[in-house]
């Protein structure tokens, strides 16, 4: 399953999104549309890192990394591809 | 003490200040002077469309200069505004809409169908102001900004008393309806009055907005900055959401009073990244609506020490009614008091017998005096199983058990009732397992509340459902009727419920065993 894929998961599972999965495409803006509020933010953030094992700074938490499905999968894959970036899968 | 209506602290700020600003909202502002002209010409033409003293007027709209034009123009039509938050679905809007008995609107052109809606939903709407174009729309007229600015800048003459409702909130109702609780201006003013001196608010400070207004966190940030003649500045919803963000909107708006829910602190204590850029602007912090965990708190200390920090607590139905400063220089206990009544209440502690309870005894928590709700919107039952009248005044039964320490503070220790916090906020435990059992395929249903460090609670159900249903299609169809911070976080399917001898569902061993 690609990273997309996953994040897709968890937030149905662990987010407010009450809509059909395939809803919740990879462009959907998960802010404007209330899917992620600061706690989920917070609980998809410290997901990301133990599910990953990629390291997220303070600073990496903005809306240009979390805007979207497909924003995460980007930034996500980029952290893992780095020199250094150890992914496990 | 009696108390001047809230909009005369609008007029009163708009002498002193006038050019001062009054709300900061992203790239615009809005000075005391033109809040107050602009509120007296929607005002203006909201007595030109007939509505008048004892009217509830809805807001349906973002957080906004608008949206404060709006609620200080209902208020000086002698009218009491109604914040209807967008984000809840259309049934539980319009079941709040038709409760509440509202005729007209202040919206915005991008929600003009979410009115519409309103309309089909058998909302008798006459007028919705701050659309677009003067319109006809099914029926309900809808009147633009520029009608409202060629109004007179002089509020129409309408008396308002202390007494007269200013704001109706609705909260989260056991029997599966949200309640309206109505306040007067009295009851803000009193609060906005009393807050002001304790965290000793002036000009030259930045007030923040955070909540949404149908919280009554927000009494304070818009009235007592009025109080002040000093500017508020809205957060942005993205702000709402990113800690890094919300710490640079409090660096680069100067922010000096913040007042929140506590999960939008820890979530700067935790990722805000403060440690590195600190808070310089903060002196006042103040925190309500759910317990702060003390772990956060101490941290939250250590980065921002340099700022005071209260404990406000109070149910919707008394605003405020109870404070606490935190000391910041010995070492914080485990539990944070809620603090000493504000001096407009008198608080009992009343238990299960009905008498006083000594010191260090648990009992109910009364409140009475100043800030005390005038009732329920269109429900005297309810008020009156509520409101204890006293001769001269209401006492409210807050459901809320404290114990009274031997120096004087009131410690919180849970609710009477199925009533939680989540999310900072409240829900009725019944609420949710009505909107459940109004599902055809479910035969049974109990909610609970499993404690969470981060959101005070996490809601789980458990269902008994014939014929199946999978857990997305029942969350999608609860989500119908009930705003998403009511949707249970997890959902479990039995064959059947524990049962108490008595044949009640055991809450108890559900969550025992259930998670």
């Amino acid at each position: 399953m690609n990273t997309e894929e996953r994040v897709r998961d968890f937030l149905v599972e662990e987010s407010s999104w009450d809509r059909p999965r395939e809803e919740l495409t990879d462009e959907l803006p998960l802010i404007e549309n209330r899917v992620l509020d600061s706690m989920a933010l917070l609980r998809l953030v410290a997901w990301l890192e133990s599910e990953f094992g990629v390291e997220i700074t303070d600073a990496e938490v903005v809306p240009s990394n979390f805007g979207s499905i497909e924003r995460i999968g980007q930034f996500v894959d980029s952290k893992l591809a780095a020199p250094g970036g150890q992914g496990r899968v | 003490m009696r108390h001047p209506p809230i909009h005369e602290l609008l007029r009163r700020a708009a002498e002193l200040n006038p050019d001062g600003t009054a709300v900061i909202d992203g790239h615009r502002t809005i000075t005391y002077a033109e809040l107050d002209a602009r509120s007296d010409r929607l005002a203006n033409a909201m007595a030109a469309e007939g509505v008048t003293r004892g009217d509830r007027v809805g807001l349906l709209l973002e957080k906004s200069i608008e949206a404060i034009v709006g609620i200080y123009a209902v208020l000086k039509s002698g009218g009491a505004y109604v914040p209807l938050d967008e984000g809840q679905p259309l049934a539980r809007l319009s079941y709040i809409a038709r409760n509440a008995g509202i005729h007209a609107l202040v919206s915005e052109p991008s929600r003009l169908a979410a009115c519409e809606s309103l309309a089909e939903a058998g909302v008798p709407l006459r007028t919705v102001f701050g659309a677009d174009a003067p319109s006809r729309k099914d029926g309900f007229r809808a009147v633009g900004w520029e009608q409202v600015l060629a109004m007179p800048a002089r509020a129409p003459d309408v008396a308002v008393d202390a007494d007269t409702l200013a704001y109706i909130l609705y909260t989260s109702g056991s029997t599966g309806e949200p309640k309206g609780v109505m306040l007067s201006h009295e009851n803000g003013v009193s609060f906005v009055d009393w807050a002001a001196r304790e965290v000793g608010l002036g000009t030259e400070d930045r007030l923040s907005s955070h909540a949404p207004l149908h919280f009554d966190l927000s009494i304070f940030d818009l009235f007592a900055a009025a109080r002040a003649a000093a500017p508020v500045a809205l957060v942005p919803a993205s702000a709402r959401v990113f800690p890094t963000e919300l710490a640079d909107f409090i660096r680069t708006s100067g922010i000096t009073v913040w007042y929140s829910v506590p999960s939008a602190l820890t979530m700067l204590t935790l990722r805000g990244g403060i440690e590195t850029s600190p808070l310089k602007t903060l002196r006042v912090v103040i925190f309500a609506g759910e317990v702060f965990p003390t772990k956060y708190l101490r941290q939250l200390i250590k980065l921002v020490p340099q700022a005071r920090y209260f404990n406000f607590f109070g149910p919707t139905e008394t605003n405020v009614c109870t404070s606490f400063e935190v000391p910041t220089t010995s070492t914080l206990a485990d539990t944070i008091p809620i603090g000493t009544p504000l001096p407009c209440v008198t608080a009992t502690i009343v238990r299960d017998g009905g008498e006083l309870a000594a010191d260090g005894e648990v009992g109910e928590l009364m409140i009475g005096g100043a800030t005390v709700m005038h009732g329920y919107w269109g429900d005297p039952e309810r008020t009156a199983r509520t409101l204890v009248h006293d001769p001269g005044r209401r006492v409210y039964r807050t459901g809320d058990l404290v114990r009274r320490l031997p120096d004087g503070t009131l410690h919180y220790l849970g609710r009477r009732d199925a009533q939680i916090k989540t999310r900072g906020y409240r829900v009725e435990l019944g609420e949710v397992e009505t909107a459940l059992l109004a599902l055809d395929e479910v035969v049974e249903a109990a909610v609970i509340a499993i404690p969470d460090d981060a959101v005070t609670n996490r809601l789980a159900a458990f269902v008994v459902v014939r014929p199946q249903l999978e857990e997305g299609a029942l969350k999608r169809r609860l989500a119908e009727r009930l705003p998403h911070y009511m949707i249970p976080d997890t959902v479990e399917f039995r064959d059947e419920l524990p049962k108490s001898s008595t044949g009640k569902v055991d809450r108890r061993s559900l969550s025992k065993n259930g998670v």
